[in-house]
């Protein structure tokens, strides 16, 4: 893989500015927080299945940023952060299947100041909603899910045992969520 | 990502933000789909709603999974704390990073007995004990690491364009690609120990073995390299490597090292200092396992096998000649 600092996509002069070229970028960096970090953290969220991870890596991906080298030539956009952090969330994920992981400092420690929501689980009714709607599913759609989420099973591991590809069992995985969560809001009367 | 909700959202809303969700989910999504996941994502505050409500509904899925149902899982206060300490910490890391100029220095700094783990710039990672202090320093042509104090574990990453990766402990210096080391300092003597990989040793700096300071010596995996500031040369053996590491899981292991050293390493986890008066400890060799939560036992095991005494003197243990 390589190393998001390889391939720099398009550059946005910093020709005209009076500023230093770190001052721009940490500018550059904290504009691309403010503006996208709800969606980063959301889809770093999508890969890791944890708030916190995502936050660490999130971290990470910012302080890459603030700390590549090349300041003239260097894109901010959006799909850069994207990347790098999609580059570091499977970085993540490897290692984790080595080590158990520590606690990672907060590099960004006042822009993550607030603990991320506490992931609830599902009290007794909503776990009754749940079987409902797991048994209104087709078979495969319903075995996904529960081997998926429940069982914790990789989609890796599932797609090779179905003998489908990961794209097909995300594709199951998502109807089941969508048809889960739509149950769950219907007999929850929508708006608690 | 917030439990209290705005209004049900339409079945077809939910049907695409979880295509969506599976899509962005793919490690192999190219770019281009991201970008077009954000678009989709600031197009319509429902589309937002949708898709979080997606990912919340998973991972309340893996956490009812993961304990029993009614037991909430709390964020933990431990880390909480962790997390407020190394807030502490690291604001000078931070405030230096924003005013980041061609190069960037990072100070990582633990109390005594904590532990913490920490990614550098590069993506590899530093392992800190206790009471350690650390500046890391990279430019385009090197990754600079200085161990101030204390003891760390590097795993360090290899990258494509072999910039090295150099730590920096008193009079040696450490010179690696990608590969792990553990980096203990004491007053007396610097222990590496390489747990992957190869790395090179020099002495550096001034001094009476200045002029030897071109040698290098290149010790790999299972080895270690001691250097005693006293004497001023370095010893190399084979080790088990793993014991260089246990004071990761709060136990330390001394292999006939000096006593004084061995003390000075243990008050960076112990809660209650150990303090050395009227006795030279340095002739004086032990061999033995360390933990924090056994140190009024292990005081005990000193008293007994070396000649000295060991009494409280409030929160410090104090060890004297034997009278």
């Amino acid at each position: 893989m390589p190393s998001p600092t390889d391939l720099p996509p398009r550059p946005i002069s910093l020709a005209d500015s009076n500023e230093s070229p770190a001052e721009d970028r940490a500018k550059l960096v904290e504009k691309l927080f403010r503006e996208h970090n709800r969606a980063l953290i959301t889809f770093l969220t999508a890969r890791l299945y944890s708030e916190i991870e995502a936050r660490d890596v999130a971290q990470e991906a910012y302080v890459r940023l603030l700390q590549l080298e090349r300041t003239d030539t260097i894109g901010f956009h959006r799909a850069f952060l994207f990347r790098i952090a999609g580059n570091l969330a499977i970085d993540r994920l490897r290692q984790k299947s080595v080590r158990a992981k520590a606690p990672t400092r907060e590099l960004f420690a006042e822009w993550f100041q607030q603990a991320p929501p506490e992931q609830e689980v599902l009290d007794a009714s909503e776990q009754a909603a749940l079987q409902r709607a797991l048994g209104e599913l087709p078979e495969k759609t319903r075995e996904a899910l529960t081997r998926h989420f429940l069982a914790g099973e990789s989609v890796t591991a599932i797609a090779a045992s179905w003998g489908l590809t990961e794209r097909m069992v995300r594709y199951y995985l998502a109807r089941a969520l969508a048809h889960c969560r739509a149950r769950l809001d219907e007999e929850n009367g929508g708006a608690p | 990502m917030n439990a209290a909700r705005s209004k049900p959202l339409p079945r077809a809303r939910l049907e695409e933000a979880a295509d969506w969700w599976a899509r962005i989910q793919d490690a192999e999504t190219p770019p281009e789909d991201i970008s077009e996941w954000l678009e989709w994502l600031d197009a319509d505050p429902d589309n937002r709603d949708a898709f979080e409500r997606i990912q919340e509904l998973g991972l309340r899925l893996r956490a009812s999974a993961a304990v029993p149902p009614r037991q909430s899982r709390r964020w933990h206060p431990t880390r909480v704390v962790v997390a407020v300490a190394a807030t502490v910490l690291l604001v000078t890391g931070a405030a230096v990073l924003l005013r980041a100029s061609r190069s960037a220095t990072v100070t990582f700094s633990t109390p005594v007995a904590a532990m913490e783990q920490a990614p550098l710039p590069d993506g590899s990672r530093i392992s800190l004990g206790g009471a350690t202090d650390v500046d890391a320093y990279y430019t385009r042509a090197s990754r600079d690491i200085d161990l101030r104090q204390g003891e760390a574990y590097f795993e360090v990453r290899h990258e494509p364009t072999l910039r090295p990766f150099i730590v920096n402990a008193g009079n040696v210096s450490i010179r690696a690609v990608g590969t792990a080391f553990n980096v203990r300092k004491t007053h007396d003597r610097i222990t590496v120990t390489v747990t992957e990989g190869r790395v090179q040793v020099r002495r550096v700096g001034s001094g009476r073995g200045a002029r030897d300071s071109r040698a290098a010596l290149a010790i790999g995996a299972g080895e270690q390299a001691i250097y005693d500031t006293t004497a001023d040369q370095f010893s190399v053996a084979t080790t088990d490597a793993h014991r260089a590491l246990r004071w990761r899981e709060h136990e330390l292991e001394f292999v006939d090292e000096p006593l004084d050293s061995v003390i000075e390493t243990i008050n960076r986890y112990s809660e209650r200092r150990i303090e050395v008066r009227d006795v030279n400890l340095h002739q004086q060799s032990y061999t033995g396992t360390f933990r924090p939560e056994g140190l009024d036992e292990w005081l005990i095991a000193i008293g007994r096998s070396f000649p000295v005494a060991v009494d409280r003197d409030g929160e410090t243990v104090v060890i004297r000649r034997r009278p």
